[in-house]
Order: structure tokens, then sequence, then C-alpha cells
């Protein structure tokens, strides 16, 4: 970089640009959000994992994930109401930040069902669509009434995978909610 | 075994082993030819063949016992014949007599019985004359053979000869037995009147819909299964009398022109109709119902949304089942919203109804092992709703969805195609 009177730009594509950092390693990104493709930046799902401590995984060793899931209501023709995001101070905040802060409203929050620990496994009732262990493998119900499973991902073979889901999620959320895992 | 009549055997030395097989000429084809087909079979029936009587096998009868000139035929009770060589030999199952055979009662002396061939009347049936034989036809009666005066021919007479074989049906071919009991040939045996007219009611079809029997006198016709539809100019039927006038004949290509009324039809046929919207009916759901898929305006019990209100509920299913589905008024149909994709809609009522059950395949060989392709099926069709592709050389992680109830793609993704639905944002965290 050399001194010179105008002002520096270090984003891109200015010429002073020399190098980006790269994104952070894949074990971090714990919180998704899903898109609309209309132009403004409409929002209609979010996503965040629970972070577990390298203590407690040296000690209890691999835990099953933990995901929380907000997702938006439902209109009289059983679409989801797309939320628009404004990051602009003061203004809405995205669906992530929602869920940090616990300020869901009226919207429909789920959690990852706990499996039961036996015999060294940890075990879900599938209801016979899983049969290969992975990590990859959840449930999804309301916090209220965790017997109430409304989404559920599991293994099948190596690039097959059994996906169940009804309301108030449609295809595209539950495509969405099973992606994430691939990532993570 | 089959026995040679060709050859016959002769009592000679060892050494003389050439004369001791002869062979005798055989018959001309002319000579066997006049002889009936019952004599061919049984050849030993002939008298001027002594030689070949006489090399009959010892355990085989001789037929002419059988068969004395005073004594009545001898026949066995069940009619059959035992077939021994070349010819048959009548089975006899009585112990009584030595002989074997049970006695039968003479049959009726009648003109074909007798045997004498040139009684009988020439049929004067053309159609009889036309079924008779070649040979019956060729060879007179007066010119055939006339030595059948031993028992043995009025045995063979009671056979049916060979022009008679070719009248007779298979049934009987020896003769039948009029209304008088009496046995007369086939050629006089006389034609019976034409059964009565029997004169039936009108309308005797039976409408298997009303369950009328046969016969009844209702005069109801049987329903059409489909109405008419009345046809107009706006119908697409290419029949009618004004046809040609309507559409151009099949297979010529007239040339594009806006002002003919060919072309303006197809317009008007290629318009979507006005306010689509209102032409699907809704769903008349329940007040509970409602009140789930209200949006902001939902009252008090959104927070026990998903628990099970026990209401029955339908799924929505793919869109060539909601054009089934809809039955036209206010209280059937289908929600139907425009444009809006299958895969945006949520299943109603999600309390009681089963999950949607669903597949996802992973495709590594498109893109490689950096950027997979994921596809979503509909496990019941195995119909692909969604694709799903990683973009590569992006600092976020992030997903693109293609709508695949569309149609394809085409070869490659992008956002500006109209399938695309969005795409899944990852966010950066920080420590």
């Amino acid at each position: 970089m050399t001194l010179s009177g105008e002002s520096l730009s270090l984003l891109p594509p200015s010429p002073d640009f020399l190098l980006r950092i790269s994104p952070p390693p894949p074990l971090l990104r714990t919180q998704y959000s899903i898109v609309t493709c209309s132009e403004a930046r409409e929002e209609i799902g979010a996503v965040i994992f629970e972070r577990v401590g390298i203590f407690s995984q040296f000690k209890e060793g691999c835990q099953p994930r933990k995901m929380n899931v907000l997702l938006p209501n439902l209109n009289a023709e059983s679409e989801p109401i797309p939320r628009k995001v404004v990051e602009a101070v003061g203004q809405r905040k995205s669906m992530v930040d929602m869920i940090k802060h616990s300020e869901t409203g009226r919207m429909f929050l789920l959690r990852s069902k706990e499996p039961v620990y036996e015999n060294g496994n940890y075990r879900l009732n599938f209801h016979g669509r899983v049969s290969v262990p992975s990590v990859k493998n959840f449930q999804l119900s309301s916090p209220d009434d965790p017997a109430h499973v409304v989404c559920q991902f599991g293994k099948v073979g190596d690039d097959r995978f059994h996906l169940d889901y009804k309301a108030p999620l449609n295809a595209f959320q539950a495509f969405s909610l099973a992606l994430c895992h691939f990532d993570t | 075994m089959s026995y040679n009549k060709s050859f016959v055997v002769e009592e000679s030395d060892d050494s003389d082993y050439e004369n001791r097989v002869t062979r005798k000429p055989r018959r001309s084809t002319v000579e066997n030819q006049q002889r009936s087909s019952y004599d061919r079979r049984n050849q030993f029936h002939d008298e001027d063949d002594e030689d070949r009587r006489s090399s009959r096998p010892k355990n085989r009868r001789n037929y002419e016992d059988d068969y004395d000139d005073d004594e009545q035929p001898r026949i066995s009770r069940q009619g059959s014949l035992r077939r021994s060589g070349e010819g048959f030999v009548p089975r006899s199952l009585n112990e009584n007599d030595s002989r074997g055979g049970a006695r039968r009662p003479p049959p009726p002396a009648t003109a074909w019985a007798s045997g004498r061939r040139d009684e009988w009347p020439e049929p004067e049936n053309s159609r009889e004359e036309a079924g008779r034989s070649a040979w019956a036809k060729a060879v007179p009666k007066s010119e055939r053979r006339e030595s059948r005066e031993s028992s043995s021919e009025r045995r063979l007479s009671r056979r049916p000869s060979s022009d008679e074989e070719d009248d007779a049906p298979r049934g009987n071919r020896n003769r039948y037995n009029d209304d008088d009991g009496r046995d007369r040939p086939y050629n006089e045996r006389p034609t019976r009147p034409p059964p009565p007219r029997v004169e039936r009611p009108h309308k005797t079809y039976a409408n298997p819909r009303n369950g009328n029997g046969y016969g009844e006198e209702e005069e109801e016709e049987y329903p059409r299964q489909q109405p008419r539809v009345e046809r107009n100019e706006n119908t697409r039927s290419r029949s009618g009398s004004n046809a040609s006038q309507r559409y151009p004949p099949r297979g010529q290509y007239e040339e594009y022109d806006d002002r003919s009324p060919h072309h303006q039809q197809q317009q008007q046929w290629q318009q979507p109709p006005p306010n689509h919207r209102d032409q699907y009916a809704i769903v008349i759901r329940s007040d509970r119902e409602a009140d789930l898929t209200r949006g902001s305006t939902g009252t008090a019990d959104d927070d026990d949304i998903l628990s099970d209100d026990g209401n029955g509920a339908d799924i929505i299913k793919q869109e060539h089942d909601l054009n089934e589905r809809n039955e036209g008024g206010d209280l059937g149909g289908v929600m139907r919203l425009g444009n809006t994709s299958l895969v945006m809609l949520c299943p109603a009522n999600g309390g009681t109804t089963d999950l949607v059950q669903c597949v996802i395949l992973r495709d590594r060989t498109l893109g490689g092992k950096m950027t997979p392709v994921y596809k979503l099926f509909l496990e019941n069709k195995m119909k692909c709703l969604i694709l799903a592709q990683k973009i590569s050389l992006s600092s976020t992680s992030n997903y693109h969805f293609f709508d695949m109830t569309r149609g394809t793609p085409g070869g490659t993704l992008s956002k500006k195609s109209g399938n695309y639905l969005g795409k899944l944002r990852a966010h950066d965290s920080k420590r």
C-alpha cells in the first residue's frame, strides 16, 4: 500500500484491496436464515445451533446438536408471511436476532427433540423412517409439547435421506433445515 | 407288430432260403379302389384271397366263422371291434357262447339292410348328389361288384358303404329312426315343417338399470350416459355442418393472418380467463382452522397452535390433483393460490395429519464434493420438488433453491430462471 493524497479504500473492487481473510471454519457456522427470491431481503425462517463447549466435548464425547428454529406466521392461503429485514439502527431485526433475544412473538418456535441416552447410544423414535445412525438425524417439536413431532430428518444410505414434515412447515423450509446440518 | 400283406411264408427247407419267402404281386390300384373302405380294412374277408387267409396268425380267429350263412351274425355286447393286425375282429364278451359274442335280434329287413344296393333309389337332391364321393359318382351302382351273396356280404351290408358314408352324417351312419319307429335311410328322411312362429311383444329389450324383465311393455329408452353438449362456434369441435367454414381443412396450412377468424379464435383461447382467482372455490373451514392460518391478527389461541385439536383436514395435493377435486360451487373445491408454487404451501391443520414423507438424494458427481446437488422428492410419487446446490467460491455458505414442479430449469441453474425460490444463507458467528 502506498501513501497518496487520495483516500484509501480497502473494500473490493478497489485497487488498494489486496487480500481477504478466509471465512470462519464451518464448525462456527451456527446461524442460518432462509431468504426468498424477492428483491427486498425477506426471511421466512431462521435456524440457530447451540454451541457445545470444548470441555464438555472432552468430558462427555460427541453430543447431538441442539437447534432452535423460528418460523413466521401463515396467511389465509397457508403461505408463510415473509419478514423484511432492515439492518438500520432502530429498525426491525433479523429473525436470528429475535431468537437470540427470545423475542419470537406469535411466530412458531421449534426445538430439536433431545434424544434418550441408552447403553452408550442416543436414541430417537423415527417410526421406521431412519435406519443409519448419524449426528445429522434430528426431530423438531414444540417446546410446549415435545411429543408432537413437526419435522424429522434422518440418514438412510450414503447419499439418501428421509425428510418428513407437516404444518407449519412447507417443503422449502423443511429442505432448508435439513441442509443446515450438512454444512455444520 | 404290423403284418406285411405282401409276403407269404411257405414251408421250405432251410437251405432253400430264397424260395422260402416269395412275393406275391399286389393288387392293382383299381381293384383296391373298387373295394369299400371297410373291405380294405378287413382284407381277410375276401374269398379269393385264400393264401392270405391261411397265413393269418393262429391267435386270430377266423372272421368268417363268426358269421355263418344260416346263423345270425354275432355281435359283441359292446359292439366294439378288436383290432388285430390289419383287420378288425369282433370282441366277444359272452362267456356262455363258445365263440363269444351275444346274439342280437335281426334288424328289420329294409332295402338298405338287404345289401342290394341296386335297389336303393338314387338321391334326387342335388345336395346329396354333391356329397357323394368321387368314386360313387364315377362308378354307377349297376357296375359295382355283385359278389355279396355270402354271409359276409350280409354283414358288410350293414356297414355303410363309401358313398353312403359321404351322405350320412357322422353321428349315425347307418340309419335313423323316424317317428313311426321304422328304419329309413337318410336319403328318404322326410323334411319336417318349420316350427311355428311365436309372436312376441314389441318392446322386448330389458333395461338393466330399471330392473325390467324380458318382455315388459315399458317404453323407457336406455338413457344416455353423458349429457349432450351443445356445440357452438366457441367449442373446439371439428364436427358439424359449418366446420369447414370455421376451421381450415386438416393438413393444410394457411398463411399467418391476424385478421383471419381462425387466428382470432385461437387468440381467444390462449388468453387467460378474467378473474381466474374467482373461478376457484374456497374451502369452508371452521373457525378454529381459520385462526391457525391467520397472520398477525390471530387470537390468543396462537400459543397452542401445535396442539391436537382433533379436527380432520385434507392435505393439499399437487396441482393436477387440485383440478380434479374442484367440483364447483361454494361447498366443494380446493383452494387455489394462483401462481404460488406447491412447495411454498403448508399442509393444512398440522394437528392430526400425518407427516409428508419426502426423500433427499445427494449427488456428488455434479459439481464435485465441494458443491454437491441435493434433490427433494415426494416419496409417494417420487416427484422432484426442489433442487438445491451449494454455491462455490463464496465467502458464506449459501445454498440456492430451484422449484422443480414447474418443469426442468434447463442446462444451467441461475437466479434469473423463473423457478428460483430463494437461498439458505449462513451468518458468520463471532467468537
